[in-house]
């Protein structure tokens, strides 16, 4: 029963942020807000349990429960390669399968668990608390589309609506400049992306015939056998995969903030930190991964798109971490980790391990969830501290201003730590097993079927997890560790967060601690006392391995141990230089970047990419945009100006015709009347004797003719 | 018997006084007088042709004219009347008002 309701799921925060935006900004108390914001989403969250918790009670091939409200596009058609017909049939569809299952439960928990912290967060704010909420409900009304709904479009209009919410959210402080233009930064990024999704969408539909995700998938096999045919070219089956799965990983390399597209994230810290937790770690940037996972079957007939995936994943991991070395603004270190394990998420897909990426979305959106909130409670405490001491200049977020907070905050602090042991793949901890899952998968596509490319992959994955468990601690030790160092004055206003914030942390730290149990690896499971792996069989009837290129074959248990070794012994790595740089040897890092200057300053300026794509785009497209301008001035304007100097020189001569010719002779007439009665009235003098004179004139004159005639 | 001829010159004499004095006269007045001079040289035409035909037709008509000088007289006078009242005068030289 409650499988046909997930419809609502979406809709109840849609109409929170309704009720917020258009009642609640003028009329409610900020409780209210709260209520109408928090309380839709936790109905989300428990239809989803609840919905959920039935789709597990169905058999397994059952596990695929589509709802159809209403018919919404039924236009157009396109010639499938079979001779078929396909018609473009949207509906609003909803479908609950496993995929959409975990994602949903993801997107309603660890959303409903930030909207509470939002409260405390924001109690304070004096832009807008119903504004927020309003924004943060249609986020979550979005974001539930994007998962929930049945087919590529619903999954573009919930795609697009969250792309959305993320400029609006950016934007919050819309008065303050650099918050404005992160957003606007956002969006135009994204929409670079958007594009290779629409293409990729199209090429789906003239070669699928369908949007429906059952129905695209039921035809894969199909496809790919006999190619597309269209507008006079065809493409065998292998390269229409490949152009698929390019195209829409460009829209995936927008959302999800891969590299050539990163750029976006890291500015989107400009945002309230609860967004960032939610949006730009947690959800929304995992999008790309759900639509990788959703196209799993054209995805699998597609070795160079998973080429290009994987390519661009290791790569973003690794360069994302180096950079995230050399921040000091927390949140920055954040978000540039957010982007280097969306890299490693993309690397799982690229293994066609799509359940490890998923793994790694769910417990990442746990740990970096964590740690988002666990920076906003620490900025929270800083900008009071700040607050109260009459210290505007003073940037909240610098790490090199904290230090010791470990015993100021002990919740934040344990609940911190929990989720950086997490993302540093200590073993124990959720992210050990999906980042490991991932990497052996790469290793295993290497191993197993000799795609050598595979190791580089997994070398840059692996440096990667050990400047990952490095940046992490050192972001550890500099803000909890060693002593404060701020003034005495700003050390006693520093207190604990309220019980709103706290208890979202210590909820996602248990689960970051927790949720890695979940996808427990087989190897130790067999070992341990037969321990199943929940999340991969639970998966496992909604990723669509056709198989179309090769067998699944495993590499030996001992090869998967070493890496697995491998692994930890780099996570242990990564922290003992981190512990000798900041805990044993403070000078040392000084003397380190003082010895590596160049290497140190790129990274520091982050590459400088900002600053390339900023002569080289940007520029470029100002001064195109002046080319238009200047056409536009001198060419359009010219044209049309020319237009009207012409009009008015046809129309000053239409004048003087008129004024000289054709008035003219009409003057003429008149003038030549006139003349003449001027002349005949001389006549009338008004003298009765000399009209009588005329008179006797004109008679003798008259007798005279007849008389000498 | 004084002949036909001199009748006639005597009338035609008579009307040139008359057509003179309406020409030249400057007195509304004058003019009328003179008006009634060319009527009665007209008359003694009528009466000089009804005697020289023996016909009574010409007498009649000149009872007729003396009628219509009669009335004549009536409404020029009434005229002048009325010219006076508004211009206090009857010098005729004053009395361009539709001069062109």
């Amino acid at each position: 029963m409650f499988m046909k309701l997930i419809w609502l799921i979406p809709l109840m925060p849609f109409l929170g942020s309704f009720i917020n935006g258009i009642v609640g900004r003028k009329k409610f108390s900020k409780s209210t807000v709260s209520a109408v914001a928090n309380g839709t989403v936790l109905i989300s969250f428990i239809l989803m349990i609840l919905a959920v918790y039935q789709l597990a009670g169905l058999p397994v091939e059952a596990r695929n429960v589509n709802i159809k409200l209403f018919d919404w596009i039924n236009v157009g058609h396109a010639h499938l390669s079979n001779g078929l017909l396909g018609v473009l049939n949207i509906a609003w569809e909803f479908k609950l399968d496993p995929l959409s299952a975990v994602m949903g439960l993801v997107v309603t928990g660890v959303g409903f668990v930030i909207h509470i912290y939002s409260i405390g967060y924001m109690w304070d704010d004096e832009y807008g608390y119903a504004r927020y909420f309003s924004y943060l409900n249609l986020f979550m009304g979005s974001m539930l589309m994007l998962v929930l709904g049945g087919n590529y479009l619903l999954m573009f209009i919930g795609w697009e609506g969250v792309g959305l919410c993320s400029y609006l959210l950016i934007g919050y402080y819309f008065d303050k400049k650099f918050c404005a233009d992160a957003g606007k930064k956002a969006f135009i990024t994204n929409r670079i992306g958007d594009l290779g999704f629409v293409i990729g969408l199209l090429f789906i539909f003239v070669a699928f015939g369908s949007l429906n995700f059952d129905q695209v998938a039921s035809r894969i096999a199909e496809v790919y056998q006999a190619g597309f045919n269209f507008a006079g070219w065809h493409l065998s089956g292998v390269t229409l995969f490949n152009v698929i799965g390019v195209a829409l990983f460009v829209g995936a390399t927008g959302k999800s903030a891969q590299i050539p597209l990163y750029v976006w994230l890291p500015d989107a810290m400009a945002g309230p930190t609860p967004v960032s937790a939610l949006i730009h770690a947690a959800t929304m940037v995992t999008s790309g991964l759900y639509m990788i996972a959703r196209t799993s079957g054209i995805y699998s007939g597609a070795p160079v798109a998973l080429m290009v995936v994987g390519l661009i994943g290791a790569a973003t991991a690794f360069f994302a971490a180096t950079i995230g070395m050399a921040q000091n603004d927390i949140k920055k270190v954040l978000a540039y980790s957010t982007v280097s394990q969306l890299g490693y998420m993309f690397m799982g897909m690229a293994a066609a391990a799509y359940w490890a990426g998923i793994f790694h979305v769910m417990t990442h959106a746990f740990f970096k969830g964590c740690l988002f909130l666990g920076s906003g409670s620490i900025i929270h405490a800083m900008h009071h501290a700040y607050h109260k001491t009459h210290n505007h200049d003073k940037d909240p977020q610098d790490m090199r201003n904290m230090g010791g907070l470990r015993r100021i905050m002990p919740k934040t602090y344990w609940t911190f730590l929990a989720a950086t042991l997490a993302i540093s793949g200590i073993p124990l901890f959720s992210g050990f097993f999906s980042k490991d899952e991932i990497l052996w998968k790469t290793a295993e596509q290497a191993i197993v079927y000799g795609h050598k490319i595979y190791w580089l992959y997994w070398a840059l994955g692996a440096v990667a997890a050990g400047i990952t468990a490095f940046y992490m601690f050192r972001l550890v030790f500099l803000t909890f560790f060693g002593e404060f160092k701020g003034t005495d004055e700003e050390k006693k206003a520093l207190h604990e967060s309220p019980g709103t914030m706290t208890w979202p942390l210590i909820i996602l730290g248990t689960l970051s601690v927790i949720g890695g149990y979940l996808g427990f690896p087989h190897l130790l499971g067999k070992y341990l006392g037969h321990i199943p792996n929940v999340l991969e069989k639970w998966l496992e009837p909604a990723m669509i391995h056709p198989h179309l290129t090769h067998a699944v074959q495993h590499a030996s248990e001992g090869v998967e141990f070493l890496f697995m070794f491998i692994s930890i012994a780099i996570a242990v790595a990564g922290i003992f230089v981190a512990w000798l740089f900041y805990m044993k040897k403070p000078e040392l890092p000084a003397k380190f970047t003082a010895m590596f200057h160049g290497a140190w300053e790129t990274v520091y300026h982050k590459y400088y990419v900002d600053e390339v794509y900023d002569a080289v785009f940007i520029t470029g497209m100002k001064n195109f945009g002046y080319l238009l301008w200047a056409f536009d001035v001198w060419v359009l304007d010219g044209i049309v100006n020319g237009a009207r100097n012409f009009t008015i020189i046809i129309s000053e001569a239409s004048r003087l015709y008129d004024e000289w010719i054709v008035d003219g002779l009409v003057n003429i007439v008149g003038k030549t009347v006139e003349g003449i009665g001027y002349m005949f009235r001389k006549i009338q003098t008004g003298y009765v004797q000399t009209y009588a004179f005329m008179m006797v004139a004109g008679f003798i004159l008259l007798i005279s003719y007849y008389i000498f005639r | 018997m004084i002949p036909v001829t001199h009748m006639l010159v005597f009338s035609m004499i008579l009307f040139g006084i008359g057509v003179t004095g309406v020409l030249i006269r400057r007195n509304a007045l004058i003019m009328l007088m003179s008006l009634e001079l060319m009527m009665n040289a007209a008359n003694i035409n009528l009466i000089v042709f009804a005697r020289q035909l023996d016909s009574l037709a010409g007498q009649v008509f000149a009872i007729f004219v003396m009628c219509v000088a009669a009335s004549e007289v009536a409404i020029g006078l009434a005229i002048i009347a009325a010219l006076f009242k508004n211009k206090e005068t009857v010098q005729i030289d004053y009395l361009n008002d539709l001069k062109g």
